[in-house]
């Protein structure tokens, strides 16, 4: 199967690669923006110390956290909503890609007829996704860490902040493949099985936010995916409880996908 | 009440072709088709279908479009669940991945992967056979004129005509006992056509069976030793070429001295043009033909063996062959 996984990167580094210098040039620039602003004394000026609008905590994940001290600011680069298209892109395309649009492409004729169990082939796209994933993360990484070095503001945080952060996004991309994995698994089209991820995925994602900025509704962060996000929260340290729940949805999940790959028709 | 399944012999010691019914072989036929169904949702594609191959035979899988025939071969490949029946080859479900070891298989519409060059796609393919050797892979390259440049393009940039090619050599790269070809001559120019039925027939004469789908009735006429017809996803006829072009009525025409005053006896589908009279010669053609070449008024008797075009579709339209 490492054959296939190769070929598979091969296919689609370009796109891969852009994605990643896309996280790349985001955190970087996030940083000169933090500085130019003139750090935290240019957002106290602004919007006073301490009083940072709901709006742009809720952006960040958390009800609690002052977005804009160093540390969190630059914790927030992985919340950011455009790093979140980028990053989640990867897990999204993977996904939708390993049965979905081999079946209606008809590609999946060629490689399903060999004699290859589909749980095999569905574990050969798991880990291209999560070599591509980690790829994406890394470069997203390196950027935030040029980017500190870039800020006068921003230099003196700990390298750990953003490293907690990536590693805290990876649990969310575990989740969002997982739902990618398993509408892929199930549905005939490529597009039923994109619509249906995207559609978890941002429907999670406003709900989170609507949760975080009108009280009455925070009950409904616990109840999806990006309420267990909180990029900024692991600013200070790891939020592990939040990891291991979403790696047990997202492992449900991936279970189903193998479960129903295992039964489907191939073409 | 469903037939028992047939095995098409690959051939007595005349190199005559026939059917026998050898239902105790079926066990390690290559492919074995028994009692098999396939509905989606509300619609039937296949009905009851019933066939079994025997090794180093060319069986051509013919029937119109919606017929059921790529939804029949993709249960072959292990790619569709029948909803009730079984498909085996060389006894074991096709289902299994150890099935599939002996297979290659060409899809009606192959889809590689567009970034990678031909060679990668055929690389990639043979590594999802674990320990396949190329052994086919440069004589069919040579077959059908692809060559170490075109191999080394993306597969993105082919033509249609090149991944058609490409679709061929990646199912037969690795020499396999059982090959299934879904419509194969689909977008290749005649030179290639001619070699890849030079191609299928050494492969069989090798040992190799071949299922072959096709709406080219010619190749199949060339190629196959035998066929399959089917309609509305069951089976409807099963034979060899010549047993059906035997059974296939021929065509005469006669010419008379006068115009005839009444028809011969034995035809079918008379037309009458002044002197000239023609019509379908079917049941009892020696008899017919003694009586026409004894009348007196006849100058001249021109007989045409049907070809299989002629048959097939008589089959399709429900018209009977013989």
């Amino acid at each position: 199967m490492r054959a296939l996984i190769r070929a598979d990167l091969r296919n689609r580094w370009r796109s891969l690669a852009a994605l990643a210098g896309g996280c790349f040039v985001l955190l970087i620039a996030l940083s000169g923006t933090y500085s130019a602003y003139g750090g935290a004394a240019g957002f106290a000026n602004t919007f006073g110390a301490g009083r940072t609008p709901k709006l742009f905590s809720a952006f960040s994940g958390s009800s609690t956290g002052d977005v804009f001290t160093p540390p969190h600011f630059l914790a927030f680069g992985f919340g950011h909503p455009l790093f979140l298209v980028l990053a989640l892109s990867v897990a999204i395309t993977s996904g939708v890609a390993a049965i979905a649009t081999d079946v209606e492409t008809g590609r999946s004729e060629l490689i399903f007829t060999a004699p290859v169990r589909p749980t095999q082939v569905l574990g050969a796209r798991i880990a291209e996704w999560a070599l591509a994933e980690l790829g994406v993360i890394t470069v997203a990484l390196v950027g935030a860490l040029i980017g500190m070095q870039l800020s006068s503001d921003l230099s003196q945080v700990s390298a750990a902040v953003p490293l907690r952060a990536s590693v805290q996004f990876i649990s969310l991309a575990f989740f969002v493949a997982g739902v990618a994995f398993a509408a892929s698994a199930h549905a005939r089209s490529r597009g039923a099985a994109f619509g249906a991820t995207v559609g978890v995925t941002a429907g999670s994602y406003v709900v989170n936010l609507v949760g975080l900025l009108w009280s009455p509704l925070s009950f409904v962060r616990w109840i999806n995916p990006f309420g267990y996000y909180a990029p900024i929260d692991a600013a200070q340290r790891l939020q592990w409880g939040n990891e291991a729940a979403l790696l047990a949805a997202g492992t449900l999940l991936f279970g189903l996908a193998a479960r129903r790959v295992g039964r489907r028709d191939l073409a | 009440m469903p037939t028992e399944p047939k095995v098409l012999e690959a051939g007595d010691s005349d190199g005559n072709l026939s059917f026998v019914d050898t239902t105790a072989d079926r066990a390690d036929a290559p492919i074995d088709v028994a009692h098999v169904t396939k509905r989606f949702g509300e619609l039937t594609a296949v009905a009851d279908l019933t066939f079994s191959l025997r090794r180093g035979t060319i069986t051509g899988f013919l029937g119109p479009n919606g017929a059921g025939k790529s939804t029949t071969l993709r249960m072959v490949g292990g790619l569709l669940r029948p909803t009730t029946g079984d498909v085996r080859l060389f006894g074991v479900d096709a289902r299994d991945p150890r099935a599939r070891r002996p297979l290659g298989y060409m899809p009606a519409d192959p889809s590689f992967l567009p970034n990678l060059s031909g060679r990668d796609n055929l690389d990639l393919l043979l590594r999802l056979r674990g320990d396949a050797a190329a052994g086919m892979r440069q004589r069919a390259l040579q077959a059908l004129d692809l060559d170490e440049s075109d191999l080394g393009r993306r597969v993105g940039g082919y033509s249609s005509g090149m991944r058609q090619k490409l679709a061929i050599v990646a199912a037969v790269q690795h020499s396999p006992a059982l090959v299934v070809l879904d419509e194969p001559a689909n977008r290749l120019d005649p030179i290639a056509h001619r070699s890849f039925c030079r191609l299928v027939r050494e492969m069989a004469a090798e040992g190799a069976t071949v299922l072959l789908s096709s709406h080219v009735l010619a190749e199949v006429e060339a190629v196959c030793d035998s066929v399959l017809l089917v309609r509305d996803g069951a089976l409807l006829k099963e034979a060899t070429v010549d047993e059906l072009r035997e059974d296939a009525p021929r065509v005469v025409t006669l010419t008379y001295a006068s115009p005839p005053e009444r028809l011969p006896s034995g035809l079918s589908e008379v037309r009458t043009e002044g002197t000239t009279v023609i019509g379908r010669l079917a049941a009892d053609r020696a008899g017919v033909l003694r009586d026409l070449l004894t009348d007196p008024d006849v100058v001249d008797v021109t007989v045409v063996p049907a070809s299989l075009e002629d048959v097939v579709l008589a089959l399709y339209s429900g018209a009977p062959s013989s």
